[in-house]
């Protein structure tokens, strides 16, 4: 196979109207979520629009299997499958949808200052926080919830009794569970990543970035976080017991604006980057070098990419900007 | 495409990786910037 210079010939742009809210695959085809409410199927000639949310905006989203769980700010959890099946999850009445997670057929919000979990059995329980949370994940194993707010992080088992409050003064905006589970990590107010190990709950700061990482993406061994919020993708390694303790990151994709989505590879260690002037790159991580994917828009209005996918194989990428620009990369064979 | 077919592909453009203070060329798109690096101000501290 011949090298090639770019990938922009391997991208089939679309035109969705409206700002992407998250992207996924869900049985083989790109799905968008948008922010007029609707899930857009495929593409814009073959594909279909649907109303998930009506007459509201999706806020969060998340994928789970073959469903797409989308939060919107008519206080309505929607799960959507492949075929365009949709499911009301929850109502909550006059409030917004903050944050989202789904995993195994269960899923977790959040509104205003409560948190909620619904099993894959349907079981709802509750927690009241100590303020309004952005941050959601759920362990890789068990059913198990890391909840982010201010003042530090809650873990929860929704079927157990008291949780567990992780302390760390400060904003904590979103949250993300290394995949073996060893280390909890929240993006901060302050420009800052701040990390625990579950085990001790051993602190780890992470600083530097000048502007808020609101994008994390672990690499498929679980060795690497991949953060956005510079003007580069900024990589934590995480294979020691310590996690990144006294180690720089490394730095991908140096670019003159900011990165916004991050998205490693399934199958490789190759990270996906969006930036806020709508270019796009690939880089692999073990020599830094880069390949083009997309070029930065000419009009600066709204062109941060806002979402970045893989497909289950690797072999296809989605993305979505706020200008309501979109695509789909598909890799050459190799 | 798999893993093992990534690493052939990626590569196209600078297979460079930017060092602390040094400088280099990035070709994207087919417009050079240059660009030196001050290299990430700090590590993970407890």
């Amino acid at each position: 196979m011949a090298l090639s210079a770019t990938l922009t010939d391997q991208v089939e742009a679309m035109g969705l109207g409206e700002p992407v809210a998250f992207a996924a695959f869900l049985g083989g085809s790109a799905v968008f979520a948008l922010a007029d409410g609707t899930l857009q199927f495929g593409d814009g000639v073959e594909g279909r629009r649907i109303p998930v949310h009506a007459d509201a905006a999706i806020l969060v989203a998340a994928r789970d299997g073959d469903r797409l769980v989308t939060g919107g700010d008519d206080g309505r959890v929607v799960a959507t499958d492949a075929n365009g099946g949709v499911e009301v999850i929850v109502e909550e009445k006059g409030k917004w949808i903050d944050a989202l997670a789904a995993h195994g057929g269960a899923v977790a919000w959040t509104a205003g200052k409560t948190a909620r979990a619904r099993s894959a059995k349907g079981e709802v329980k509750s927690l009241d926080l100590p303020s309004s949370s952005r941050g959601l994940a759920f362990f890789p194993k068990g059913y198990r919830l890391a909840i982010a707010h201010y003042g530090g992080a809650t873990l929860w088992f929704p079927n157990a009794g008291n949780p567990e409050t992780l302390a760390w003064a400060g904003s904590h905006l979103d949250v993300t569970i290394s995949p073996d589970g060893r280390f909890l990590v929240t993006s901060m107010q302050e420009n800052a990543l701040h990390g625990w190990r579950v085990a001790d709950g051993k602190h780890m700061r992470m600083a530097g970035y000048p502007g808020k990482t609101r994008s994390f993406s672990w690499s498929h061994d679980g060795k690497w976080l991949a953060t956005s919020g510079a003007d580069a993708c900024i990589v934590w390694p995480f294979s020691g017991k310590e996690g990144p303790m006294g180690q720089a990151p490394r730095e991908c994709g140096v670019h003159s604006a900011v990165v916004t989505r991050v998205a490693f590879h399934p199958a490789a260690l190759v990270v996906a980057m969006g930036y806020d002037d709508g270019l796009i790159m690939l880089t692999r991580l073990t020599d830094g070098s880069e390949i083009l994917v997309r070029h930065p828009a000419q009009d600066r209005d709204s062109v941060r990419i806002s979402a970045l996918a893989w497909d289950a194989k690797g072999a296809r990428l989605a993305f979505g900007a706020e200008n309501g620009n979109a695509g789909v990369l598909t890799l050459p064979k190799g | 495409m798999t893993g093992s077919a990534m690493p052939a592909l990626v590569g196209g453009i600078d297979a460079g990786t930017l060092r602390e203070g040094k400088e280099r060329t990035l070709h994207i798109g087919g417009i050079s910037h240059r660009r030196v690096r001050r290299g990430w101000p700090g590590q993970a501290r407890p």
